[in-house]
């Protein structure tokens, strides 16, 4: 037995223990209210919403107070909201965080569901925003009133597009308005069948996505462009403009052709790359996957799942 | 992995009731606030926690021997699934405790800064209350009856929610 087992041994017998009793009500009590508050709304973020409103901000004067803090509202999730048994309120429920966040709402996943007066009543208040996702809720759609709310993010981070058409415009008011756009994330299913219809007058205007994107989003990281039409000479046009690519995921893109063709020399140069022909059922894209729910984590969101938003 | 072996760098914590915990270093810095002593150098032989108990300082160093010794998320792309798995499904186990230790656990996680484990109580506490009317959190976590809303606070909360809730 060293000298130090004996001086415990020694401070055991000879002293009542001091620790508290658990089974003392009283401590239980004031911890609970001892918990630092960015704690205790650490655990709040994790109920959602609708709980939060429903329930917990009328636990305690204590909690109340957390939850009337615009920090606790700095994140909305449509997807989680339609799914809950308040859907039919999601317009209210959306306007209320909105306006609970007090201009500080940090990151939406928007469903878009022919609601362009929402979209803009978001974009109206919210005046740093860094993340949007939107999805179309029913199919593809054109989204009314994205380019002019894209606009009013001139802190936006990441842009994710989901089921949506997109036009030339709206990258390139991304690119003038967004100067901070890390991480563009666009999924457009493409049609394997189309491949043979393609001829050199559609190639060009297929290209009109890919050439926006190397003409003004030079600060992008990670780039995903599932589906799309892009050829070879759209692909160079994104790697000659966006020079800090970290991760460019063209899975789907069935019009590349890398055989033998000189960009793929380019593509060496970026650590996480998803090829048109690898497996899909593959994920070389864990990187990226996280760089961004890294960001979500910092939102203090803990149900956002923007990743799995077209999983569907 | 690290081993525990006799000859990597020893700890020894020391509890609120002067228990003493002796473990690998690799370990011990799995807490962001004595990774900071170590780093500062003001860490002795014997680090004394006077706010944490026996009883929550072991459970604690149980997680941590658990996390230290997987395979850290970072590292690369290609992480052991079952590793992973497996922490999940220790993680799993070890909160199934009563609400006082989880409490307990909860506090010392936030004084030594372990985020993992901060987490990991946080929702569990959330995963109880999920879906509970008020009156039933306050008795889940027994919240002290003293810090209830006044009927007032309650009917100024009840008019914001009229939209939705009521």
């Amino acid at each position: 037995m060293t000298w130090h087992h004996l001086f415990v041994f020694l401070c055991k017998v000879m002293r009542p223990s001091t620790s508290k009793s658990t089974s003392n009500i009283e401590d239980q009590e004031r911890n609970w209210l001892d918990l630092p508050s960015d704690v205790t709304a650490n655990i709040l973020l994790r109920i959602g919403t609708i709980d939060i409103l429903k329930n917990a901000q009328k636990v305690c004067t204590v909690w109340r107070k957390i939850c009337k803090d615009p920090s606790m509202w700095k994140v909305i999730n449509m997807r989680v909201l339609l799914k809950s048994d308040a859907f039919f309120l999601i317009e209210e429920l959306c306007k209320h965080v909105v306006d609970r966040s007090q201009g500080q709402l940090d990151g939406i996943a928007f469903v878009y569901d022919d609601n362009e007066a929402l979209l803009r009543y978001v974009a109206d208040r919210s005046s740093v925003l860094r993340h949007l996702m939107v999805t179309c809720r029913y199919g593809i759609q054109t989204v009314r009133g994205l380019n002019e709310s894209l606009m009013k993010f001139p802190l936006l981070e990441g842009l994710y597009l989901y089921r949506v058409t997109i036009s030339k415009e709206t990258i390139e008011t991304v690119g003038r308005h967004c100067p901070k756009l890390k991480i563009l994330k666009m999924n457009q299913r493409a049609c394997r069948l189309c491949v043979e219809d393609a001829n050199e007058e559609s190639l060009t205007s297929y290209n009109e996505i890919a050439i926006a994107i190397g003409g003004s989003l030079h600060e992008l990281r990670h780039l995903e462009l599932k589906g799309n039409k892009m050829s070879n000479v759209g692909l160079q046009v994104i790697l000659d403009g966006c020079r800090h690519l970290e991760t460019l995921d063209l899975s789907e893109c069935f019009y590349i052709d890398l055989k033998g063709n000189p960009v793929t020399e380019c593509l060496k140069q970026i650590n996480n790359l998803k090829l048109p022909t690898d497996s899909l059922e593959s994920d070389p894209y864990v990187c990226a996957k996280h760089d961004y729910e890294d960001d979500f984590e910092t939102l203090n969101s803990h149900d956002v799942d923007y990743d799995g938003y077209n999983s569907d | 992995m690290s081993t525990s072996s006799s000859s990597s760098k020893k700890i020894v914590l020391k509890s609120a009731d002067n228990e003493t915990f002796e473990i690998d270093e690799i370990v011990a810095l799995e807490s962001q606030a004595i990774k900071n002593m170590i780093e500062d150098e003001c860490a002795d032989n014997v680090i004394p926690l006077g706010n944490i108990d026996s009883k929550t300082l072991s459970k604690i160093i149980e997680y941590c021997k658990k996390h230290a010794e997987s395979p850290k998320k970072d590292d690369n792309a290609d992480i052991d699934e079952k590793a992973v798995e497996d922490l999940k499904s220790f993680d799993a186990e070890f909160a199934k405790v009563d609400m006082p230790l989880i409490q307990d656990i909860l506090m010392a996680a936030n004084f030594l800064n372990i985020d993992n484990l901060i987490g990991l109580m946080c929702r569990t506490i959330a995963d109880r209350i999920k879906g509970k009317t008020p009156e039933e959190i306050r008795k889940i976590l027994n919240i002290n009856k003293n810090d209830l809303l006044s009927p007032e606070q309650e009917a100024k909360a009840r008019e914001e929610n009229s939209w939705a809730f009521d």
